[in-house]
C-alpha cells in the first residue's frame, strides 16, 4: 500500500515539474486534433506552424518580440474543440487563435472567440456557417465550400462547347460534401443543365455499384462527385469506371480526389479525371516554389493545401501583430489585433489577402472573409499519376484534355 | 452525517463563482456537472436496474435538438427549452424501451446502440428540421433579468448556476425514487430478473419507467449542452463517444451509488485536463492506461471503493484496532 502510495506520488510529482516555463512571448493558439482519427491532419498544420514560426523569429520575430504557437488537441471532437479554445483565451493568454481543421470543430472556436472578445483566423475549415454569422472576431484566409465550384463553373462558362447537357451529382452527407453538391447544382441550374441524379451517401462507403447503376441508366454527359473521404473518391471512381459510365468528363471535388492516394490506387483509372482542387498557392509563381522546395527539404514531403494554409496563416497574424501597437494588456491588444487584421492587405504563399464582407455564391453574407477567395478556385486534372491545375489559364501548369478520349463519342 | 456532508456540498457548490474569478475553472465546472447530469442518469437505469445502454446519446441529442429548434424556430426561450428536452427525451424512450425490453444483457445493450445510430441517421438526413449535417448554430440568447437584474450570457455564471440545479435535482431524484418501492424493485430486477418477476414485480412496466426517468435527465443534460455551447450537429451530439463517456463516468465513480457519478465526472473530467495538457500527442495511451487499472483494481468504482475502506476504518476505530 505504502509502496503504491509513493509510485502515485512520484508520478504526480513528475507532472507538475514538467510544466514548461514560457519567456516572454506574442502566443498564437491553434486547437488542432493530434490524436484520433484526424491527427495526420493537426500533424501536418503543427508542421507548417513551426517552419512559419522559425522563419519569422529567425528574421527578427515582431518588432523584437518571438511568436509561439501553442497547439492544444481536440481529438475532432467539438465540445472538446471548445473546451481547448476555452483554455487558450483564459489560461493560456492567447493573443489570437487559428487551425481547427474540420468544421464542426471551427464553428464551436469561432463562437466562442466571438464571445470571449479574441481574434480567430480560419486557415482551413471551410464551412460556409463560419463567416455567415456576423462574428467581427472571426477571419477566414481560405475559400468557403460554396467558392470551391468556382472554377468549374468558369471552365464550363468559358471553354467552347463545355457547358454539360446534362450531369450527376454523388456528394457525401456531411456539411462539406451538401454545401458543394448544393453550390454546382444551384449553378448548374442556372444555366438550365438538366440534374439527372442528385444522390447522397454516408462517408466510408463500400460499395459505390447501386448508386453507379443508377447513373448509368440515365446517361450523364458529365459524372460530379464530392468526397471529404480518400477511400470514398477511389471507390466512387473505380465502381463507376467499372460501371461502363461514359461521361464527357468526371470531375470529383474535395480532398478526396487531391491527394496522391488517389492515383496509386487507381492507376490508369485516375487519368484525366479533373479535380476542381482546394487551393494550394499557384505554382507558377516563383516564391510559391521556393515554399515548396523548402518544406520538402526540411520534412521530406512537399506541402499541399493544409500546409501552404498553415504557413500563410502564420505570416497573415505575424503582418497584423506587426502593425498592431501591442501594450502587453491582453484584452487590448486582442482588439488591436482584430482591428490590424480589418486592414490586411498582403500577399502570402496562399495569395492575396484581404478580409471583407461580401455575398458568398449562395447568398451567404459573409463577414472579414477573405476577398479573394472567389479566385482561389482551380481546377485540376490528373495525368500519369500527377495532379495538375488546368484551368484557369492563369494558374494552369498544362493543358486541359477534354472531353475524356474514353467516352461515347 | 450524510445530510450535513450534502448541505457542505451544495453551499460549495453556490459559492464557488464566487470562490473564484478563473472563467475557464468555471468551464470546467460546468462540464464536470454536465457530465454529472449524464452519468447520474446512466447510473438510474445501468447501475441499479443493471440494463447496461449503450445508447444514451440519442436521448441527449434529443434533447439537445428539441431545445435548440424550439429556440431558432418557435422562439421558446431556453428554460422552457431545456426542460422540454427532457421531456421530448423521456417520450422517445417508451418506445424504445418497449422495443428493446424484449432484449436482456448483451443484446439489450447492443439494440440501444443501434437505436443511438438511427437517430443520429436520422437528424443527419432530416434536413428541414436539423439542417442535417451543418448543424443548429445560435449566436445570441433572448434578454432575460433574474431578480431584477439583467442575466449575462457572456458569463459563465448563469450557465453554471442553471447545470448546478440540474445536476442536484437529479442527484435528489435518484436518492428518492432508489429510497422508494421503485429503488427494491430495480435492484431484484438487477439481481434475478425471474425471480423479480416471480414474486410479482412488473419488471416491464419498471424498468420503462427508469429508463423515461434516466432519458429525462440525459435529455435535461443535451438542451444544456445546446445552449451552452450553442452549436450542434449530428456528429456533436449522437456519436458513440458520448455514450462510452457517460458509461465511464458512471462505472468509474462507483456504479448504483448517487455519490459515484459526480466523483466519475470530477475524476475523469481532472485527469483527462490533466493527461492533455502534459502530453500534447500520447495523453490518450495514458487516459486508457488509466482506465484499465481502474477498472482492474477499483471494479465498484472509485466512490464504491471509498466507502468500503471507510465502513473498514470505522469498524476498525470501533474494536479499538490500530
Amino acid at each position: 500500500m505504502d509502496r503504491r502510495f509513493s509510485i502515485a506520488a512520484l508520478v504526480a510529482f513528475l507532472f507538475f515539474i514538467t510544466g514548461t516555463a514560457a519567456a516572454q512571448t506574442l502566443k498564437i493558439g491553434a486547437p488542432q486534433p493530434m490524436t484520433g482519427p484526424d491527427a495526420p491532419f493537426g500533424d501536418k498544420f503543427q508542421k507548417a506552424y513551426s517552419m512559419a514560426v522559425e522563419e519569422i523569429n529567425a528574421a527578427g520575430g515582431v518588432n523584437g518580440k518571438q511568436i509561439e504557437v501553442i497547439i492544444e488537441d481536440h481529438q475532432a471532437k467539438n465540445p472538446l474543440a471548445a473546451t481547448v479554445a476555452e483554455r487558450l483565451i483564459q489560461q493560456r493568454e492567447v493573443l489570437i487563435l487559428t487551425g481547427g481543421r474540420a468544421s464542426g470543430q471551427a464553428v464551436e472556436i469561432a463562437s466562442i472567440a466571438q464571445r470571449l472578445k479574441t481574434p480567430y483566423l480560419v486557415d482551413h475549415p471551410s464551412a460556409d456557417i463560419i463567416t455567415a454569422k456576423g462574428f467581427e472576431w472571426v477571419f477566414r484566409n481560405n475559400p468557403t465550400g460554396s467558392i470551391y465550384p468556382q472554377a468549374f463553373n468558369k471552365f464550363i462558362s468559358e471553354a467552347p462547347g463545355a457547358m454539360p447537357k446534362s450531369a450527376a451529382v454523388i456528394y457525401d452527407n456531411t456539411v462539406f460534401g451538401k454545401t458543394i453538391a448544393n453550390s454546382a447544382m444551384t449553378f448548374l441550374k442556372s444555366k438550365n443543365v438538366n440534374i439527372v441524379n442528385d444522390e447522397a451517401y454516408p462517408v466510408n462507403t463500400l460499395d459505390f455499384k447501386p448508386i453507379m447503376t443508377k447513373v448509368r441508366g440515365n446517361n450523364p454527359d458529365y459524372v460530379l462527385m464530392v468526397a471529404v473521404a480518400t477511400t470514398d473518391a477511389i471507390l466512387m471512381t473505380r465502381h463507376a469506371k467499372e460501371m461502363g459510365l461514359k461521361p464527357r468528363a468526371f470531375v470529383g471535388f474535395g480532398g478526396g480526389f487531391g491527394v496522391e492516394d488517389f492515383a496509386k490506387q487507381l492507376g490508369p483509372l485516375s487519368e484525366n479525371v479533373f479535380s476542381s482542387a482546394a487551393w494550394s498557392g499557384n505554382p507558377n509563381d516563383p516564391k510559391v516554389k521556393a515554399f515548396y522546395e523548402k518544406f520538402n527539404k526540411k520534412y521530406g514531403i512537399y506541402p499541399k493545401e493544409h500546409e501552404v494554409e498553415g504557413y500563410a496563416a502564420i505570416y497573415i497574424i505575424a503582418d497584423a501583430m506587426k502593425r498592431a501597437k501591442l501594450t502587453g494588456d491582453v484584452a487590448k491588444d486582442r482588439d488591436a489585433i482584430r482591428r490590424a487584421l480589418l486592414k490586411t492587405d498582403m500577399e502570402t504563399v496562399f495569395g492575396k489577402v484581404k478580409f471583407g464582407n461580401y455575398k458568398g455564391p449562395l447568398g451567404d453574407p459573409y463577414t472579414n472573409q477573405n476577398v479573394n477567395s472567389p479566385e482561389h478556385s482551380v481546377l485540376a486534372q490528373w495525368r500519369k499519376g500527377k495532379l495538375l491545375n488546368v484551368y484557369p489559364k492563369a494558374n494552369a501548369e498544362t493543358d486541359v484534355v477534354f472531353p475524356d478520349p474514353a467516352s461515347k463519342k | 452525517m450524510n445530510r450535513i456532508a450534502a448541505g457542505v456540498a451544495i453551499v460549495f457548490l453556490l459559492a464557488l463563482p464566487w470562490l473564484t474569478d478563473n472563467q475557464f475553472l468555471l468551464h470546467l465546472a460546468i462540464i464536470v456537472l454536465m457530465w454529472t447530469l449524464m452519468g447520474l442518469s446512466w447510473n438510474l437505469l445501468g447501475g441499479y436496474a443493471g440494463q447496461v445502454s449503450f445508447g444514451h446519446a440519442a436521448f441527449f441529442g434529443v434533447g439537445a435538438y428539441t431545445t435548440m429548434i424550439l429556440y431558432l424556430k418557435v422562439g421558446l426561450a431556453p428554460w422552457y427549452g431545456i426542460p422540454l428536452g427532457g421531456v421530448v427525451a423521456a417520450l422517445f424512450s417508451l418506445p424504445i424501451g418497449y422495443l428493446c425490453f424484449r432484449l436482456r444483457g448483451p443484446y439489450f445493450a447492443l439494440s440501444t446502440l443501434a437505436v443511438a445510430e438511427i437517430t443520429r441517421l436520422v437528424a443527419l438526413n432530416w434536413e428541414t428540421l436539423t439542417a442535417g449535417p451543418v448543424g443548429l448554430l445560435i449566436t445570441t440568447l433572448p434578454d432575460v433579468s433574474f431578480l431584477g437584474r439583467p442575466v449575462d450570457w457572456e458569463s459563465k455564471e448563469p450557465f453554471f448556476y442553471i447545470i448546478a440545479l440540474l445536476a442536484v435535482s437529479g442527484m435528489l431524484a435518484t436518492h428518492y425514487m432508489m429510497r422508494g418501492r421503485l429503488g427494491a424493485y430495480l435492484v431484484a430486477i438487477r439481481e434475478d430478473e425471474d425471480a423479480a418477476e416471480s414474486v410479482g414485480i412488473d419488471t416491464t412496466r419498471a424498468k420503462a419507467l427508469t429508463l423515461a426517468a434516466s432519458a429525462f435527465f440525459t435529455g435535461l443534460a443535451g438542451g444544456f449542452y445546446g445552449m451552452y455551447f450553442r452549436y450542434v450537429d449530428p456528429d456533436a451530439v449522437f456519436p458513440i463517444a458520448i455514450s462510452i463517456e457517460t458509461v465511464f463516468i458512471a462505472v468509474v465513480g462507483g456504479l448504483g451509488t448517487v455519490v459515484g457519478p459526480i466523483v466519475g465526472a470530477v475524476f475523469l473530467t481532472t485527469v483527462a485536463e490533466t493527461f492533455r495538457e502534459r502530453f500534447v500527442v500520447g495523453h490518450l495511451i495514458f487516459y486508457g492506461l488509466f482506465m484499465m487499472l481502474v477498472i482492474r483494481f477499483m471494479p465498484e468504482g472509485i466512490w464504491g471503493r471509498a466507502r468500503r475502506l471507510y465502513g473498514r476504518f470505522r469498524k476498525g476505530g470501533s474494536r479499538g484496532a490500530a
